[in-house]
């Protein structure tokens, strides 16, 4: 409890999110975000209703549910980056971060609040869009349990890429090239993965194995999409035959959430002036 | 007196250049002690040693007895840390900015404005509380800099180059702001390249040149280590020609200059030494308008310092050849 009141009596923390809140182009960014959600959704639906005159096919109103989680994690790929990539690197360009660093916050402290303050946002953007979810939801065909299950993987999704920006921007010092390796980490993971797993099924040794080798199990498990869709509905059969021994949405839970946690301790350990220096004492000289 | 600051054989190196070479510094409480030497004679390492910025490669630091490396969470509540250079937080007014740094510092939101306000107060920038810090002058930057390392009320400023880039008005000003503040009993630790300003500012100062401290100590003590004796400006009323041919023969005066109304003498003696030549010049009949002291230059104090130093090398170098 005392750790969650030290969190939010965080001068850090107010400061990012008062400072984000009073930068002009916030409530631009909002509504950018919520046009675009809003439009391919209502566009979706719309086109389903043109076709299907009197009925409306809940089957395939996962396809309209999962397609708008796709979505979300795609623009979440752009934004999230794009906020953290600078988190670090930006106090360095602006020369603000010897003097935080000589405050009595911890390099932990800048690093934790700064994350938590650039995800508040987007997670805001999330809770935002949450009415289209609903939307979606009241034409059926989609379990609470779905809901649920994508909202974890987004927030999973959002505090990993939260934390790949974090971690390149405290370890490269410019802003522009932390940010270049954010996205370009996102893009392999987004269309590297896929790219790595078609060119797999091309070698005879891999067709033979029929989509059962270990490898294929930890592409699918990694890439946001498919473990994504793999809980929501079943495989989509798009996957090899279905028959798949590994949980690809939990493996991906699992990992990312993992990783997240040593991105984070890393980013600390690069932020530290002297690092790892608090084991042992010295005798006070008078 | 407590010693605040010393180090012993603190030693840092970036591959293979030497950044500060075996420094060894004593800095009592209440010091005022300015550090002076040209670009990259390693002052800015030592000050970021100290405010727990950099890691020593060897030697030790302590700050009001806490090792700088071992104990930096215990330093950094003691230092009050102002670097060279520094950027603001846009969309924040002056006053929230030094709320947010003592927030930082674990001050309550109560205390934290009531100190701000005072801050602001004591660097005449009350009038810019709700002033966009991003909007201000370097000058005002400069002040609200100082006073935001003020805000935990630290025992030790370090501040490097704190005056540059000012423009005389706003280093007149910054320079009573500190007089003030070594009036208020803090031990500062100031930096600079504007050296007559650290001549009548510091207690003390510490002449750093390659990265080795090669004089530190008073700015009398300094002159009287490299130049013995005293410098007299003497100007006499009437028979200027005659009093220079007579000062020219004393056995105590070592050298003598005169411009259109003053003569400039060079001593080889302490006050006794000056006393009793005044005595001698009244008892010849010379009439006497001004004698005293010349103020010594800290300008030039620092190029005798390196003078001698280079000098000293190129002979150590020298007898090695030869041996």
């Amino acid at each position: 409890m005392k750790l969650i009141q030290k969190l939010f009596h965080n001068p850090i923390l107010s400061k990012e999110l008062q400072w984000r809140m009073r930068v002009k182009k916030t409530p631009w960014l909002i509504a950018l975000y919520l046009v675009i959600v809003a439009g391919i959704v209502f566009t979706v639906l719309s086109l389903q209703d043109l076709n299907r005159v009197a009925t409306f096919d809940s089957g395939a109103n996962i396809w309209v549910y999962t397609g708008l989680s796709f979505l979300n994690l795609l623009m979440l790929a752009f934004i999230v980056p794009g906020i953290t990539a600078g988190l670090i690197s930006g106090e360095r360009e602006r020369q603000t971060l010897d003097v935080l660093l000589t405050t009595n916050l911890s390099s932990s402290q800048i690093i934790y609040s700064k994350w938590i303050a650039s995800l508040s946002f987007v997670l805001m953007l999330l809770l935002l869009s949450s009415p289209l979810y609903v939307i979606v939801y009241l034409y059926g065909g989609i379990s609470p349990a779905h809901i649920w299950q994508s909202i974890l993987h987004l927030m999973v999704t959002v505090l990993f890429l939260g934390s790949l920006g974090i971690f390149y921007s405290t370890w490269i010092k410019r802003t522009g090239i932390a940010t270049v390796l954010t996205y370009a980490s996102v893009a392999f993971i987004g269309i590297g993965l896929p790219l790595i797993y078609i060119l797999m099924w091309q070698f005879p040794y891999f067709q033979v194995l029929n989509g059962q080798h270990w490898i294929f199990n930890a592409l699918l498990s990694l890439h946001p999409a498919s473990s994504l869709a793999y809980v929501i509905s079943g495989d989509f059969g798009l996957f090899s035959n279905g028959n798949h021994s590994w949980h690809f949405y939990w493996i991906y839970i699992g990992f990312y959430t993992v990783l997240s946690a040593i991105l984070m301790f890393w980013s600390t350990y690069l932020l530290s002036p002297i690092r790892f220096r608090r084991f042992g004492f010295s005798k006070k000289v008078k | 007196m407590c010693i605040v600051i010393q180090t012993k054989g603190l030693f840092k190196a970036y591959g293979k250049m030497e950044a500060v070479q075996n420094l060894d510094l004593t800095i009592e409480e209440g010091t005022v002690f300015g550090f002076i030497g040209p670009n990259g004679a390693g002052k800015s390492t030592t000050m970021q040693i100290l405010a727990t910025l950099l890691k020593p490669t060897s030697g030790q630091a302590w700050v009001a007895g806490f090792d700088v490396v071992k104990e930096a969470a215990e330093v950094r509540k003691r230092i009050g840390y102002m670097p060279d250079f520094f950027g603001v937080y846009d969309n924040l007014t002056a006053l929230e900015y030094l709320e947010f740094y003592g927030a930082c510092y674990g001050l309550s939101q109560e205390t934290c404005t009531q100190v701000g306000l005072e801050l602001l107060e004591l660097v005449n920038l009350l009038d810019k509380r709700d002033e966009q810090v991003d909007l201000l002058s370097r000058g005002m930057k400069q002040r609200l800099g100082l006073a935001r390392a003020l805000v935990h009320d630290p025992d030790l400023l370090i501040l490097d180059e704190p005056a540059s880039g000012l423009d005389p008005r706003a280093r007149i000003e910054f320079r009573a702001i500190l007089k003030e503040l070594g009036q208020m009993g803090k031990t500062i630790l100031i930096s600079s390249h504007i050296l007559p300003e650290l001549g009548d500012l510091c207690d003390a100062i510490g002449v750093m040149e390659q990265g080795k401290l090669i004089a530190q100590g008073s700015v009398a003590d300094i002159t009287a280590q490299i130049q013995p004796g005293r410098v007299v400006k003497i100007t006499v009323l009437d028979r200027m020609e005659e009093a220079l041919k007579w000062l020219e023969m004393q056995e105590e005066v070592e050298q003598v200059q005169s411009d259109k109304e003053t003569l400039t003498v060079r001593l080889d003696g302490d006050e006794i030494v000056q006393a009793q030549l005044l005595s001698k010049l009244v008892g010849a009949g010379f009439t006497i308008s001004q004698f005293a002291e010349a103020q010594v230059n800290i300008e030039d104090v620092f190029m005798n310092v390196i003078r001698s130093h280079v000098e000293v090398s190129e002979n150590e170098v020298d007898s090695e050849t030869i041996s």
